[in-house]
């Protein structure tokens, strides 16, 4: 089946992604990640970083600072600029939710440094709900994924993912595949 | 007396100015602010690696690109720190 992406890659249907636990005739279904529209605080954060050196440069020439340092302190600035836009980027493209035919996985990265991956089998799964989250939720169409899953497995959750109601449908749809095959 | 903040600052700099010290305060912390730097860059770099390799898609190479770029601004800043402040 053809790929299909969506929103930045946010909502990729069968995407040509492969992961280091997959299973040979495991297929990727879905991949999700945040909504772009949850990216715009960092993003207006680093435009008016981006600007910052620009409306202070006048400023700066009342330090009694040669010009070397003086460029030295705005390439810094920059620099950290680019490194706070680059680790929030990183975040939003790793924190992946994966559906594949046979399993569930929840990717967490909070930073660079901090990573969790939960996973559940279909089979254990019993119910999937989805939350929207008010008016901005419901005028871009996204929202929050709740998968339960039997016993002591752990539940997974997908916040902020596009196309909510189609996700619960997608996976409503492997459940019930799979209790077919069983 | 005019104690606005900036001449404030100026008589504040401008002692450190008359000792010396400010040359090589700026230089220091400009260095240690580029190391810092640097370590978070090969850090990040590095974990990017091993999240790539954990979940392979066929975009990952232009966040290689940014990764890069992090590096290449680093040692910059740092050969800049060192030469020419």
């Amino acid at each position: 089946m053809a790929a299909a992406h969506h929103l930045f890659h946010s909502y990729c249907e069968n995407p040509p992604l492969r992961f280091s636990t997959q299973d040979v005739d495991e297929d990727v279904v879905l991949t999700l990640r945040a909504h772009p529209i949850t990216l715009v605080p960092w993003f207006f954060i680093t435009c008016v970083a981006i600007i910052i050196p620009i409306v202070a440069g006048p400023y700066v020439n009342y330090l009694p600072l040669n010009a070397n340092q003086q460029l030295f302190i705005i390439l810094v600035w920059y620099a950290f600029v680019i490194l706070y836009a680059f680790s929030n980027l990183l975040s939003w493209y790793f924190n992946l939710g994966i559906i594949t035919t046979r399993k569930v996985i929840d990717v967490d990265v909070i930073n660079v440094l901090n990573s969790q991956t939960t996973q559940t089998l279909i089979s254990r799964v019993e119910q999937v709900d989805n939350k929207t989250l008010g008016f901005l939720s419901s005028l871009f169409n996204y929202g929050n994924i709740y998968v339960q899953t039997a016993g002591e497995e752990p539940n997974i959750e997908f916040l902020d993912v596009p196309h909510p109601a189609r996700i619960v449908q997608i996976i409503n749809t492997l459940m019930e595949k799979n209790r077919r095959h069983e | 007396m005019n104690s606005s903040p900036i001449s404030l600052l100026t008589v504040f700099v401008n002692f450190f100015l008359e000792t010396n010290l400010i040359v090589l305060a700026f230089k220091t912390v400009g260095i240690i602010t580029t190391v810092l730097f640097n370590i978070w860059s090969v850090v990040s770099f590095q974990e990017l690696r091993k999240l790539n390799y954990n979940y392979r898609d066929e975009q990952n190479s232009l966040l290689f690109v940014g990764a890069y770029l992090q590096l290449l601004i680093g040692g910059i800043l740092f050969l800049y720190a060192i030469f020419l402040l």
